[in-house]
This record gives C-alpha cells, sequence and structure tokens, in this order.
C-alpha cells in the first residue's frame, strides 16, 4: 500500500478513528495498530508477511539471547548476519547472477519479474540498530516480541523511514509510556499537508516532465538537448518525492502520538557534501555514522585512514540503495567529494575564504552552495540511471549547447518552474515569519491560529486537486 | 496547538483566520490553473483548450479531417508510397487495413500480410487513432482517389472503450481544431460554479465524473456492449457502410478477440452484440475466436505484453484468408467480378489454392 492510494486513505481513517476509540486501552490499542501495519504491509503480497514476521521473530529472539550475556558477541554475529544475508539475496541475486553471466559463466538467469520486497532495506537496518545497541548496552532488550514487532512494522515508517532508533518509539510502546493523545495535531496536519503537496504535486509533476528524456537520453530524439535542466528537475523531483514521503510519516506519528526525527533539512543549501549529508536523509547518515564509519575506526587512525573510512561508508551506503553498480558509483561519488573537501581543507586559500566577511562572505557562501548543488547532481545522474552508459551519455549532455534545444520538453514546461519558485518563495517566508514571530505556537492570536489551520486545511485539498492527474508514479525509495 | 478557542469573538477570529488562508491559497491555485491548465483537463475545456488539431466537426463521424492536406501532412511517411492515391503503385490490387496496433504494429497483421499476401498491396497508415477518426480516414481516402479491393476495419473490445467513456454526443471540435470533450457536470450550484472557476472544474475531474461514462470498466465492454454505446456504434458503423457503399468497396469487420477472451477469462459479449447489428448494416463481419481459443499452443499467440506474436499473427491471418474464401460480397463490386454463386472473383480465392509462405511471413 502507498500513502497516495485510495485503500491507504480509508485504512487510515478506520484505524484512527479506532484508534480514537481504543486509545485507553493498551492490549487493544496495540493489536490494533498491530493488524493494521501486517494489513498495511501484505495487501498487495501477503507471502511479504512471512518475511517480515521471520525478521520481527530472529532479531526480537537475537537481543534475548544476547542479554543472556553467555555468547553476546556470537548472538550479534548471528542476528547482524541473518539481517545482511536475507536483504543480500532479495537485493543483490540479481545483480550478482547478471554480473555473473556477463563474465559468460553458466550461472541462472534471474526472472526477470524479480522483486524486492519493498522496504526490506529499512526494516532490516531497523533491526541490526536495535540489535546492536542492545548489545552496547544503550537500549535494553524488549522482552514483550508482540512490542518488538509492533515497533518494527508500524506502517508510518515501515517501508521508507525514517530510520527509527529504540528510543525514538520502541520505548514509547510500554503501557505507561504508550500516548493516548495526538501530539500537536497543528504540526500534525500541517506535516501531512505539505507531504502530500510535495509528493502530489511538485514530485509527480516534475516525473512527468522528465520521465521521457531519461528514459531516452542516449536515444536519437534526446541528441542535442541539454540534460542540466533536466538533472536539476530530477533533483527537486527526487527532494520532493522523498522528504514528501517523510513528511507523511512524521504527521502520522505525530497523529498517534510519536514524535520522530526529521530527514531532511533544506539539503540544497549545503555549503558543502559533509554538510549536504547532515541535511540529506539524516536519519540514514546517523545510522552509518554510528554503525558502520565509527566501528571502521572513524577519524581516530589518521587523515588517511579517515579518508578511507568515508569512502567505504559512502560506497556502502551507495550500494545500501540499490543493486546496480550505478549505486555503488553513486557512493563512491559522494566519497570522493567528501574526501576532495578534506582536501581542500588543508589548502590555505580555504583558510582565507573561511575568514572572510560582508558581500565576499555571501558571495563566497552563494558559490559553494552551487558548487555542492551541481556536485550533488552529478552523482544523481548515477542515481537517476541504472545503466552506466546512459548516466555518461547524460554528464557529456551537461555540456551540449544547441541553441535550439536549450530548453525543450518538460523542461520548457514553465509551470513547473513558477511552481518550484513559489514552493520556494513560500518556505522562505514561513521560515521568516518563525525568525520574526519567535513566540510559541500556543501563544498565537485566534486569527493567527485560524490563518494556519486554514493554510493547511487548503493546502491538502490543493494536493489533491493540482496533482497532475492519471497513473500515480510510486515513491522512489519504495524499491529501496 | 489546540484548535479549541474560548469565547466568541474568538472563535470568529478563528474562523475568519481560516476563511482568509483559504481565499488566499484557493486564488492563488485558480490562477495558477487558469494560467497553466494540467494536461489532464485540457480535453475538458471546450474553447479554452490550449490544444489545438488538425480535426473540424462532422455529421457523420462526429469528427473529421479539415483538409485532406493536413490528414497527408499528418501520415506523410504513410502515405508516400501511395500519392498519388488514384494510380496505385505496382498496379496490384490493394488490401486497405485500418485499426488498432493489432494492425498497425511492426510484425502485426498488416506486415504479416504484406510479406505472405503477395500479390495485393497492403495499405495501411501504421497509427493509432480513435474509432471515429480511423473512419474519417476511410472516407477521406475514398474520396481523394484509393480504390481498395477491400477494407478491413479491426476492432477489439478495448478500442471502444475511449467511445464508450467519451460518447459522440460529448465530442467538441474548437475552433482551433482539436478534439475535446464537453465535461459532464453536475446539476445545480457546483454545476455552475464548475463552469465559472478552473479549481472547481480540475476538483471534479479528479473525481473522474466528468466522463460520459465515468463508472466504464473496461472489462465490463467483454461482458455486454450498453445501449448508448450500441447507439454510437450503429451510427458510426451506419455511416462507414453508407461511405463505402457509395465508392463500391467491401469492408470486413475483423473482431479480434483480446487475451482473457481467448483463455476464456472474460466472455465474448462485446463480438456478440456487435455482429448481428453489423451485419444487418451490410458489412461483412470476421470473427476468429475459436480459431484462438481452440489453438493448442494459447501461451505461444502472445507476446508478453498480450499483442500477437508472429505465430498468432499466422493464425489471425489464415483464419481470414480463409474467411474471404468463403465470402459472400457485400456489394456487387464490379459485375464480371461475380460468379454464378454470388462469390467475389478475387484473387484471394487463389491465395488458398497456393502455399503461403510462411517462413517469409515471419518477422525477423
Amino acid at each position: 500500500m502507498s500513502f497516495t492510494d485510495l485503500p491507504f486513505l480509508i485504512l487510515l481513517a478506520t484505524v484512527y478513528g479506532l484508534w480514537l476509540c481504543c486509545r485507553q486501552h493498551y492490549r487493544l490499542c496495540a493489536t490494533m495498530l498491530l493488524t493494521s501495519s501486517l494489513i498495511f504491509y501484505g495487501y498487495h503480497q501477503k507471502w511479504l508477511l512471512a518475511l517480515l514476521l521471520t525478521y520481527c521473530v530472529v532479531n526480537w529472539a537475537v537481543s534475548c539471547w544476547i542479554i543472556r550475556r553467555k555468547q553476546p558477541r556470537l548472538a550479534l554475529a548471528v542476528g547482524v548476519v541473518f539481517n545482511l544475508v536475507v536483504l543480500a539475496y532479495w537485493k543483490y541475486t540479481p545483480l550478482v547472477l547478471r554480473t555473473l553471466a556477463g563474465f559468460d559463466l553458466d550461472v541462472p538467469v534471474p526472472a526477470r519479474d524479480w522483486a524486492i520486497p519493498f522496504g526490506i532495506s529499512f526494516y532490516a537496518f531497523t533491526g541490526i540498530a536495535y540489535m546492536v545497541d542492545v548489545y552496547r548496552g544503550i537500549t535494553p532488550a524488549e522482552t514483550s516480541l508482540w512490542r518488538y514487532t509492533l515497533s518494527a512494522v508500524f506502517f508510518p515508517h515501515l517501508v521508507a523511514g525514517p530510520i527509527l532508533r529504540p528510543d525514538d518509539f520502541l520505548t514509547k510502546l510500554k503501557p505507561e509510556t504508550m500516548p493516548a493523545r495526538t501530539e500537536e495535531p497543528f504540526e500534525a496536519m500541517l506535516l501531512l499537508a505539505r507531504g502530500y503537496f510535495k509528493k502530489t504535486v511538485l514530485a509527480d509533476r516534475l516525473a512527468l516532465a522528465i520521465d521521457p528524456f531519461f528514459a531516452h537520453v542516449a536515444g536519437a530524439s534526446t541528441e542535442g538537448v541539454w540534460a542540466l535542466p533536466f538533472v536539476y528537475l530530477y533533483a527537486f523531483q527526487i527532494y520532493f518525492d522523498f522528504s514528501g514521503y517523510t513528511d507523511i510519516a512524521r504527521g502520522l506519528g505525530l497523529l498517534f502520538g510519536y514524535r520522530w526525527p526529521d530527514n531532511f533539512n533544506l539539503p540544497y543549501l549545503a555549503t558543502s557534501v559533509q554538510d549536504f549529508w547532515r541535511r540529506w536523509h539524516m536519519t540514514l547518515s546517523l545510522f552509518l555514522k554510528d554503525y558502520l564509519y565509527v566501528p571502521l575506526g572513524g577519524s581516530r587512525h589518521g587523515w588517511w585512514r579517515t579518508n578511507v573510512n568515508l569512502m567505504l561508508t559512502m560506497l556502502l551506503g551507495g550500494l545500501w540503495h540499490g543493486a546496480s553498480w550505478s549505486f555503488l558509483l553513486w557512493g563512491g561519488i559522494h566519497g570522493t567529494l567528501l574526501v576532495g573537501q578534506r582536501c581542500w581543507q588543508l589548502c590555505p586559500l580555504s583558510m582565507i575564504m573561511r575568514e572572510t566577511t560582508g558581500w565576499r562572505r555571501c558571495a563566497w557562501r552563494a558559490f559553494c552552495i552551487a558548487l555542492t548543488f551541481h556536485g550533488v547532481c552529478l552523482a544523481w545522474c548515477f542515481f537517476r540511471l541504472t545503466v552506466l552508459s546512459q548516466s555518461l551519455t547524460c554528464v557529456a549532455k551537461w555540456f551540449v549547447f544547441d541553441p535550439e534545444k536549450l530548453l525543450v520538453g518538460g523542461a520548457a514546461d514553465l509551470s513547473l518552474w513558477l511552481l518550484l519558485a513559489a514552493y520556494g518563495v513560500g518556505v522562505a517566508l514561513v521560515y521568516a515569519w518563525n525568525a520574526a514571530v519567535p513566540r510559541p505556537r500556543l501563544a498565537w492570536s485566534p486569527l493567527t491560529r485560524g490563518i494556519a489551520w486554514g493554510g493547511c486545511a487548503a493546502l491538502l485539498v490543493l494536493a489533491a486537486v493540482l496533482s497532475p492527474g492519471g497513473e500515480k508514479p510510486p515513491f522512489i525509495y519504495f524499491q529501496f | 496547538m489546540p484548535i479549541l478557542v474560548s469565547s466568541r469573538g474568538s472563535r470568529w477570529r478563528f474562523a475568519a483566520g481560516c476563511l482568509l488562508a483559504v481565499a488566499l491559497l484557493f486564488g492563488l491555485a485558480e490562477v495558477f490553473l487558469r494560467l497553466y491548465p494540467p494536461r489532464d483537463l485540457h480535453p475538458y475545456l471546450g474553447e479554452r483548450s490550449p490544444l489545438s488539431g488538425i480535426y473540424k466537426p462532422d455529421r457523420a463521424f462526429g469528427v473529421t479531417y479539415q483538409s485532406f492536406d493536413l490528414f497527408a501532412a499528418d501520415n506523410a511517411r504513410a502515405l508516400k508510397p501511395w500519392l498519388p492515391l488514384d494510380a496505385p503503385p505496382e498496379g496490384r490490387p490493394i488490401w486497405a487495413m485500418f485499426g488498432s496496433s493489432f494492425v498497425h504494429m511492426r510484425g502485426m497483421l498488416a506486415d504479416t500480410a504484406r510479406k505472405a499476401v503477395a500479390d495485393h498491396a497492403i495499405f495501411n497508415l501504421g497509427k493509432n487513432e480513435p474509432v471515429p477518426i480511423r473512419m474519417a480516414q476511410i472516407q477521406l481516402l475514398l474520396e481523394q482517389g484509393l480504390k481498395p479491393e477491400r477494407i478491413f476495419f479491426q476492432i477489439m473490445p478495448l478500442d471502444f472503450s475511449g467511445l464508450a467513456e467519451q460518447p459522440l454526443a460529448t465530442y467538441h471540435v474548437t475552433e482551433r481544431g482539436a478534439l475535446t470533450y464537453r465535461p459532464n457536470v453536475p446539476d445545480g450550484v457546483y454545476g455552475k460554479w464548475t463552469q465559472r472557476s478552473r479549481l472547481a472544474l480540475t476538483a471534479w475531474c479528479r473525481t473522474g465524473l466528468q466522463k460520459g461514462d465515468p463508472f466504464l470498466s473496461r472489462s465490463r465492454l467483454t461482458v455486454a456492449v450498453d445501449d448508448n454505446l450500441m447507439k454510437d456504434a450503429r451510427h458510426l458503423f451506419g455511416e462507414l457502410a453508407h461511405v463505402t457503399h457509395a465508392h463500391q468497396v467491401p469492408v470486413t469487420v475483423i473482431l479480434i478477440p483480446n487475451y482473457e477472451q481467448i483463455w476464456q477469462t472474460a466472455p465474448c459479449g462485446f463480438q456478440d452484440a456487435l455482429t448481428p447489428m453489423l451485419r444487418e448494416l451490410g458489412l461483412d463481419v470476421f470473427d476468429p475466436r475459436n480459431a484462438f481459443m481452440r489453438h493448442p499452443d494459447r501461451v505461444g499467440l502472445f507476446i508478453p505484453d498480450k499483442h500477437f506474436s508472429p505465430a498468432g499473427n499466422r493464425v489471425l491471418l489464415a483464419e481470414l484468408l480463409a474467411h474471404l474464401t468463403g465470402c459472400r460480397t457485400d456489394i456487387p463490386v464490379r459485375p464480371d467480378d461475380v460468379d454464378t454463386k454470388g462469390r467475389t472473383r478475387m484473387s484471394v480465392l487463389r491465395l488458398r489454392e497456393r502455399q503461403v509462405d510462411w517462413k517469409e511471413a515471419s518477422p525477423p
């Protein structure tokens, strides 16, 4: 089920209505949330439930084994290996077989309709994080299988995150801590409205405009077409798609009383690639840092080793995204940019530029933002197009300047650029307002409150009305 | 932030704030939609639609081309070898084939016939168009001098889903030559609102209720053809029969069964409803469903996208040739072409007598 499907909206309305009725009864409420999450996940393919529940049982059993303290390291190893092997089987078997077949080895060809169980990466990673935290003693092991299962499969975060730590959610599912009221209804409404608007109006419109170009990027029909505007639009599409999903997930979490961490913080205003990763998919960045980069040694073993660790982390982060070598390249580009940035920081000029003031500082900052954005866009070419030759063709077309084809097709659709500009202006106005009126929301006047609620309601309606219509593109991160 | 507000004055101010925000955002959306209406709304905007085209309204088919030149320009590549139309190339008799991708697509019926039926030239425009436009093309081509020995008009349930969704009565060809549809709007206040507000019309169109038959299910077409669609079909095929009779060209309507019908997971109500009506109008009907349903290798008849495979097309053509062998003439084309038993003495008769080289017919 997807957040934009009609059956999901019906399920949500039903579950929320039931939750309002039974929220004071712990067992009833937990059972209802668990059942609805399983319906959500198994709606199209029931067999996926067996996989999901196996993950839950194994992770819960391993965590219980760890706290018995007899062989905790072995227990952790078993749990992590189980998660990774199952993940690798579903995600990377076609890639490995195709690669081996490329070397003329006699291997079975994977079925064409091989489907990766959706959200498997997210719940595998959540499970690993939980077991490692139990092993490290950061979090106590959950004794109730049902509670652990609910924390792992709760439908708002199940498929595409945010990747939650036990402290973010599991600890709030105990009878004494389970919320019985909606946390911040206005914020929940705002997140839902903003999330749906980002997905259905912005991301889906962008997808319809640029998909034909990327589908024929190496074909004769796109010969001479300047690729950069399409790559810009893709950068915005993936941002709106994924951050829209996160907004909806967080809004749903708030509806049921849970506050979860944000995943995005204006990532395209980052002034460096390092800054970008502090703003983009923040829960994954933190996960990779805590469970990969730091165990590899982090920055504790000198300059060179730090670079190697950074590169390894980004390569594995890239491979996590999908079963294609191009995702590895995507991670490699980000790793290279991060290492490049560390080299630049050793350069005396970087010290000078960092200490500039006034308009020079502003100009330098703008230059850094533009440079980082283009670096990220370069990497997106390998993320969007999973055939290497097509990615390279796309990058080559950044430098094609046929005056008649500079802005054609979807990139020439003025309404898209206007929508993006209007959204940017809207965000800037909200930020400016927040800065100018730092009062807490509870102290808002009735008129202000009315404007805020009315704005949310209107945004939610417009998300439905202004969507491009027709078949809706799925969330991009559902495939991971 | 709690939504509840305490005093009466506060409540009014809260409501005013709500209205203000809604009015502001809806106003902006209205302006945006007037400037840049979404693509799926274009066919329902009538004269305000940004669409343009090469059509004009037509009494017979609802829509036709503004001129032969525009039609020829739109189909330049396919028409080039056939111009001028009144002097056919190579002097072979012509079979003109019209239909969907089951006729046009590479390796489908037209291609298969082109390779297997050597003593006929196969005319085919190679483009998918709505059913009324296919008929308008036939009229235009006949008027311009094309003299096919026979016209083949292929339809299947899917071809009629467009006509079922948007009946002829909803057709509106704009002054800019685009085919648009009159939206089905509700009576009352909201209906009037949709005529004035682009936002309201967009919201209505998002529900899908603006279509002539908003609740059409494509699978329903295989079960039965409803009265409205039957009325339109009778009108269109009646006009087609009128046009072709006037030019003394026989027409064979090919009712291709779809994938589900061949696997007998869907009934053949579409074919059953259309066949008597078409025969009544004097059109020859070819319904090869049994040949497909009884085929020993039904899986092999299809390619993954559910079009016919080369084997499926060979079955279709063989059945068509067999049908033509026993075909009574619909129109006394030329007195000397009709034998004493009333059969058309077409060269196709001879086709059955010699072996068709299927190897040659297989696409590369």
